[in-house]
């Protein structure tokens, strides 16, 4: 295959980007699962507010409240499920930036896609750090937006991830003459601080982001 | 000041006019007396002119101009008839006289306009006409005088215009005067006021004066005066900000083109003229020239048409065929929208290819008269010929859409273009099977191939332009007479067997990924079954066996089929198709016969399959999919009896099938709930023909369903049904479901026991069908027993039943009996006094509660809820009774109270109709609710002033008590009552956030919401603790006794009013949290909840640029 020359970009309509499938939704039901719900609420014997005094003190009662924001304090409570952050996720996040030079988004240009995202994830803990990949595709191989894309879209996670992500953003193989000049400044702390401290450029991405959903 | 009753002095009331001045107000009363003395003849004539004589000869201007105007608008005060023909003329004779005299000419004009005014001037009279008209074009120089002056020649030629414009017509030497005059005139003018009236002139004269019989003179005329109005176009005007005139730029707009298109001699320059004015790019600018041109091709003359048709059609075509036309769509109804000049603004860049479609529409129409169009047609055609010949072209949409608009008009146009495009050298070659490839061309093998052949895209091209072409037939036809000889005979119908023949092929042909090809080809195969007379029912036939066998492709071979665009294409044809004029029941029927069939079959239960979550979700989008295609009464009708059919299948397998039994209830529900919104019909034929069957399969599946769903469905179905069962059957109706319910067999439906002496859950259906029953029925000539032993054995099952959905289902019997079915001779103060004492022992400070005590109170609940939604007196007073007492409330009440309160204040089926989407009265006639609108209001104003009173005085428990009745009522009262009382309930709500119930944290975070949006100014004072509050609830982990407190859905909604707030209130007083915050969120990132951690990133996000 020769190089992707994407000129005149292939623009994608809303519709057929990849979306969270409709699996995880539940179906539409016919009958509200609620409605019998709804009229037991209205029972005086739903709980036993009779008969038996109630043994403990009261619910607002203050030794047996904790308040806590790390994982450490350990206690046995009903644990919810974990929705994990995962690939399409992060494709939610970076999807509607736009293009700084298109009226387009970056899925619809398909400058990033579902399946060049990779985010590795230490279920197990909190604490461990965790780690997204994300290869861009630019739209054509001498692109010289391709760095401020890149820079965008660290932008975006870095504000919308917990701070134990590490974000590494390349460009596709083989879709950029300077492949590996932009994956050096894209990654390099240094000089990805640099970019934000200047104001003009963090203007143009505050507008690449002023789309995001 | 001369007293009223006197014969003022004319001289004196001259002087005074003259020594008033300026001053408005006063001169006219001078005036206005002096015309009152003439007109009573309280003054004659002549004693008024030698009043008047020293001022109007005065050697000073200024006093002469005085007496002038005092004279005029003495004259334009008179009654039109007070003046004598020969008064008339003396005056006239005067006024003209007075014309040399500059200082006073305004005044003399208005003069002369009083007079030409009155009833007794007379035409000609002494040459009047001639004299004043002369004098203005010799004498006078517009140009010298100031737009107010200028007004009253305008006045003056508009007035005789008006009054006699026939008498113009007399004498071609009066009638060439009046028409220079006019253009002396009006050349140069600018006031808006004036140009108002300049091109209404120009239209009066144009349209009533024969300038022919002015011989060669009129080709002149003509042309001055089409360049005294064109030379204003496109007219631009700003009113100034203390308008006098009213006058808008869209008047003069439209004057100006009423002007433009009056005159079929304008044309000669008109239209090369406007086209010109069309190279701009200003869309507004381009807008005003095609609507100008619309008028004018209109209005002109039939010769004039033919004349420039060629002019028109080379200067229109471009801005057709080198335009982007996508948003022309052959889907739609009409090629050109209905109301697109009032709804489109003239700003809009495509505006001007809506009217230049128009223009060509309209020509085609006009030429039609002519009897020229054919040839005309012919030419046309040859010049788009080489853009039809390949579907790529790049103007092919353009072509066909051209043609189509032309063919709109016509019927001979229609049939000529239509045979000119099915020819086979353009599109004959795809769609005619007449025609074959013929290999001996000289063309190059690969070239013909590829001509012949069409691929997936061009073919979908090619079909999607048919379209406008169906979309040109049916407009055509639109108003014609069905027996019309068109409709049977036309080109179109000529092609029809060589379209359906293509058209399925296409469907037939394409592969499963070409979605869009098939939805091309429903949708265009769709419209010609619309067409009126088109198809016959056979090819309708066709049509909806070629959708079925699409459907039922798609459903085998995409598990997501519901979601396919071919499938929602096939939906939305078929609603087209069932509701559109065109033979709606045959076509109703021709569905319910070919395509239901099919579908049912996929809810014929399987046991192999059924516990398969597979089959279950097929199930659910087959519903849907049949919930879709109901859009009518007589659909829905069959669909009843099918599903039916249905239900006793599912009745007799295992209880996994219920979900599939309330399903399919439900459906129905919904489907009624939709047909009776749209149009309202009544369901008697279905007590009696499908009620009965319906009970025989429901109550056993209701009374064996743990869940109680089938219960709460089949109710739902019997309630709808009776509402629209017609008013006077309803005692029958309560009759017959009085005995079901006491377990007599009605219509060979049994319930086997009497639910007076079990408990059971099909108390809830019951609730629900005397709940439709209408208000008026007498409920108690059915029980044979009096309400007081009626209400006991009802409380008898409340004391005694376990379940506790059915002993809720009682309670509700209680109340609903309470509310709408007790008897006037009952005594309802006395039985709620009985009852109320019962519940006494539970207000006093040493009580201990027992399950009977619970159940008393219960039964005093639910009897004042079912008086107090009808505002009854007693049922109020018992309510503040419970109420009031909240200051004796006991730690047992802790509990009770906030429940009760929200007994008293949620929305029960019982009490609450299922709105229609429409406000109209039920069809029905039935009145089944006896509840006041207002109640909630009304109990609201009562209870939550001393439930806030309360609170501020409690201990701490009883504080909590407070929040939690408080949080009960929020949830059920809506955001409209609750607006006015938000000042009173903040501090209420902003200590509730601090709390760790999670029912008290619901009620006041949505309350909170509720603040931000409606009245952000009430949070300013409390920011600090609202967003310390709320990032707490957000992010952190709140556990009280091993229970966690915010829950991902408090989480969620703190979030939300967190984005309330820093949106709602104002920068200047957020800023200062900004920091703060977006640290602190960066926890609600790590949050387990997807939906919680997007909000925490979306509000950073909005922090993060709040600073820009």
């Amino acid at each position: 295959m020769s190089d992707p020359i994407n000129a005149n970009p292939v623009v994608l309509d809303v519709s057929q980007l990849p979306t969270r499938s409709k699996k995880d939704q539940t179906e539409a039901d016919f009958v509200d699962q609620n409605l019998v719900r709804n009229v037991l609420s209205l029972s005086f014997l739903e709980r036993k507010h009779y008969e038996e005094e109630e043994s403990a003190g009261d619910s607002g009662s203050d030794s047996d409240m904790q308040i806590s924001g790390d994982e450490s304090v350990c206690v046995d409570y009903f644990e919810e499920e974990e929705e994990e952050i995962d690939a399409q996720e992060i494709f939610d996040l970076i999807s509607s930036i736009s293009d700084p030079e298109h009226p387009l988004t970056l899925a619809q240009l398909a400058v990033v896609n579902l399946n060049d995202i990779e985010v590795k994830n230490d279920t197990r803990s909190k604490n461990s750090i965790a780690e997204v990949l994300i290869k861009i595709t630019p739209t054509i191989t001498h692109c010289s937006l391709a760095t401020l894309i890149g820079l965008g879209i660290r932008v975006r996670l870095e504000r919308c991830l917990p701070p134990r992500y590490r974000i590494n953003i390349r460009i596709k193989e083989n879709t950029h003459q300077s492949e590996n000049q932009i994956n050096k400044q894209l990654n390099d702390k240094e000089r990805v601080a640099a970019a934000c401290e200047n104001d003009q450029l963090l203007g143009v991405i505050s507008q690449m982001l002023s789309t995001c959903k | 000041m001369t007293g009223v009753g006197e014969n003022p002095d004319i001289g004196t009331l001259v002087s005074q006019f003259i020594a008033s001045g300026d001053d408005k107000e006063v001169s006219k009363e001078y005036v206005k007396k002096a015309t009152g003395l003439v007109e009573n003849n309280d003054l004659t004539l002549l004693e008024f002119i030698r009043g008047l004589g020293p001022t109007i000869t005065s050697e000073s201007d200024m006093t002469r101009a005085a007496g002038m105007q005092f004279l005029a608008e003495t004259l334009s005060g008179l009654s039109s008839t007070r003046l004598s023909k020969q008064d008339v003329n003396v005056f006239f004779e005067f006024l003209l006289s007075k014309l040399d005299d500059k200082s006073c000419l305004i005044h003399t004009f208005h003069g002369i306009l009083s007079l030409i005014k009155s009833k007794n001037f007379i035409f000609g009279m002494n040459g009047n006409i001639q004299s004043i008209l002369s004098y203005l074009l010799d004498k006078y120089n517009p140009r010298s005088h100031l737009a107010k002056v200028r007004y009253f020649p305008f006045n003056i030629l508009k007035e005789l215009a008006e009054k006699n414009i026939t008498y113009f017509s007399t004498a071609s030497d009066i009638l060439e005067l009046f028409i220079k005059t006019f253009i002396h005139i009006a050349s140069g003018e600018k006031d808006p006021r004036n140009l108002m009236i300049s091109f209404n002139l120009n239209v009066a004269i144009n349209q009533n004066l024969p300038l022919t019989t002015l011989g060669p003179e009129s080709d002149a005329l003509i042309r001055d005066m089409y360049d005294v109005c064109f030379c204003y176009f496109p007219i631009s005007f700003t009113p100034p900000a203390n308008d006098p005139y009213k006058i808008s730029a869209e008047d003069l707009k439209l004057a100006l083109r009423e002007a433009i298109s009056c005159q079929s001699g304008y044309a000669k320059d008109s239209f090369n003229d406007l086209l010109e004015k069309l190279t701009s790019t200003n869309p507004v600018v381009r807008n005003d020239v095609l609507k100008t041109m619309l008028l004018s091709v209109e209005r002109y003359n039939d010769d004039t048409i033919l004349e420039y048709w060629e002019t028109i059609w080379n200067g229109l075509k471009y801005e057709i065929l080198h335009n982007d036309v996508s948003l022309f769509k052959s889907s739609h109804e009409t090629i050109i929208p209905d109301n697109y000049d009032s709804a489109i603004d003239d700003t809009d860049e495509f505006k001007p290819m809506m009217f230049t479609l128009s223009i060509l529409g309209v020509l085609s129409g006009r030429l039609e008269k002519t009897h020229n169009l054919d040839n005309i047609i012919v030419m046309i055609t040859q010049e788009l010929e080489e853009n039809l010949s390949k579907v790529d072209h790049k103007h092919f949409k353009q072509s066909i859409l051209l043609l189509s608009v032309i063919a709109s008009n016509s019927q001979s146009a229609f049939n000529q273009i239509i045979s000119f495009l099915f020819s086979p050298k353009l599109l004959g070659k795809y769609i005619r099977s007449d025609i074959t490839i013929d290999n001996n061309a000289s063309e190059n093998e690969i070239d013909v191939a590829e001509a012949y052949d069409l691929n997936t895209a061009k073919k979908r091209d090619l079909i999607d332009n048919l379209g406008f072409l169906f979309i040109s037939y049916k407009t055509l036809t639109k108003g014609l007479d069905s027996s019309s000889d068109f409709l049977f005979s036309n080109n179109l119908v000529m092609y029809k067997d060589h379209l359906l023949l293509f058209l399925c092929q296409s469907l037939q042909t394409a592969s499963n990924m070409e979605r869009t090809l098939k939805c091309k080809v429903i949708q265009q195969f769709l419209s010609l079954t619309l067409l009126p007379k088109y198809l016959n029912k056979e090819e309708n036939t066709l049509f909806l066996n070629q959708v079925n066998d699409v459907l039922f492709s798609v459903v085998a071979h995409n598990e997501n089929w519901n979601d396919d665009i071919v499938v929602k294409e096939i939906v939305t044809s078929l609603q087209k198709f069932m509701t559109n004029d065109v033979n709606l029941m045959g076509n109703v029927t021709m569905v319910v016969e070919l395509l239901l069939p099919g579908l049912l079959d996929l809810l014929t239960p399987d046991s192999q399959l059924i516990s398969s979550p597979k089959y279950m979700a097929n199930f659910k989008k087959t519903l849907t999919l049949i919930n879709d295609l109901c859009v009518n009464y007589q659909f829905l009708e069959v669909l009843s009896i099918r599903i039916l059919n249905k239900l006793g299948l599912y009745s007799e397998l295992s209880s996994s099938t219920f979900d599939l039994f309330q399903d399919s209830v439900a459906l129905l529900v919904n489907c009624i709930k939709k047909v009776e919104s749209s149009k309202q019909f009544l369901l008697n034929s279905w007590y009696k023909s499908f009620v009965p069957r319906f009970l025989n399969v429901s109550i056993g599946v209701s009374d064996a369903d743990q869940s109680h769903l089938c219960g709460e469905v089949v109710g739902d179905l019997l309630s709808w049904i009776i509402r629209f069962s017609e008013k006077d059957k309803h005692q029958n109706i309560l009759k017959d479901f009085v005995d079901l319910f006491s377990g007599k067999s009605a219509d060979g439906v049994s319930v086997n026991y009497s639910l007076l002496d079990k408990a059971s859950p099909l108390i809830s259906i019951f609730n629900k069908t005397f709940a439709s029953i209408d208000r008026s029925c007498d409920f108690n000539v059915c029980i044979n027993v009096s309400p007081e032993v009626y209400i006991d054995s009802i409380t008898k099952i409340c004391y005694a039943c376990d379940d506790e959905y059915s002993r809720i289902g009682y309670l509700q019997h209680l109340s609903l009996y309470i509310n709408k079915f007790i008897p006037a001779s009952f005594d309802v103060g006395t039985y709620m006094e009985k009852i109320f004492k019962r519940s006494e022992t539970l207000f006093s400070p040493s009580a201990t509660v027992s399950k009977n005590d619970v159940v008393n109170f219960e039964i005093l609940i639910w009897s004042i809820k079912g008086l107090l939604v009808k505002l009854d007196k007693t049922g109020l007073q018992y309510f503040e009774n419970v109420t009031v007492s909240i200051g004796n409330w006991q730690k047992t009440m802790r509990h009770l109270i906030p429940k009760a309160f929200k007994i008293f204040f949620v929305d029960l089926p019982i009490f609450k109709n299922e709105p229609l989407s429409s406000k109209q009265k039920v069809i029905s006639g039935v009145q089944n609710l006896n509840v006041r609108l207002l109640y909630k209001q009304k109990i609201f104003e009562i209870v939550v002033p001393k439930l806030i009173d309360y609170y501020l005085t409690a201990d701490e428990e009883m504080k909590e008590t407070c929040l939690v009745s408080l949080s009960m009522i929020l949830e059920c009262i809506p955001n409209a009552i609750l607006k006015s009382h938000l000042p009173d309930i903040l501090p209420l709500i902003l200590s509730s956030l601090s709390s760790h119930n999670p029912v008290i944290l619901n009620g006041a975070l949505t309350t909170t919401e509720l603040i931000l949006k409606e009245a952000p100014k009430l949070a300013v004072p409390h920011l600090s603790t609202l967003t310390s509050n709320l990032t707490n609830l957000a992010i952190n982990k709140i556990v009280v006794r091993k229970t966690l407190v915010n829950t991902a859905d408090i989480r969620f909604q703190a979030l939300k009013c967190l984005q309330c707030l820093f949106d709602s209130v104002d920068q200047q007083h957020t800023i200062a949290y900004r920091t703060d915050v977006l640290k602190k969120l960066a926890r609600g990132l790590e949050d387990p909840k997807r939906n919680v951690r997007k909000l925490s990133c979306d509000i950073r996000q909005s922090l993060y640029e709040m600073n820009n």
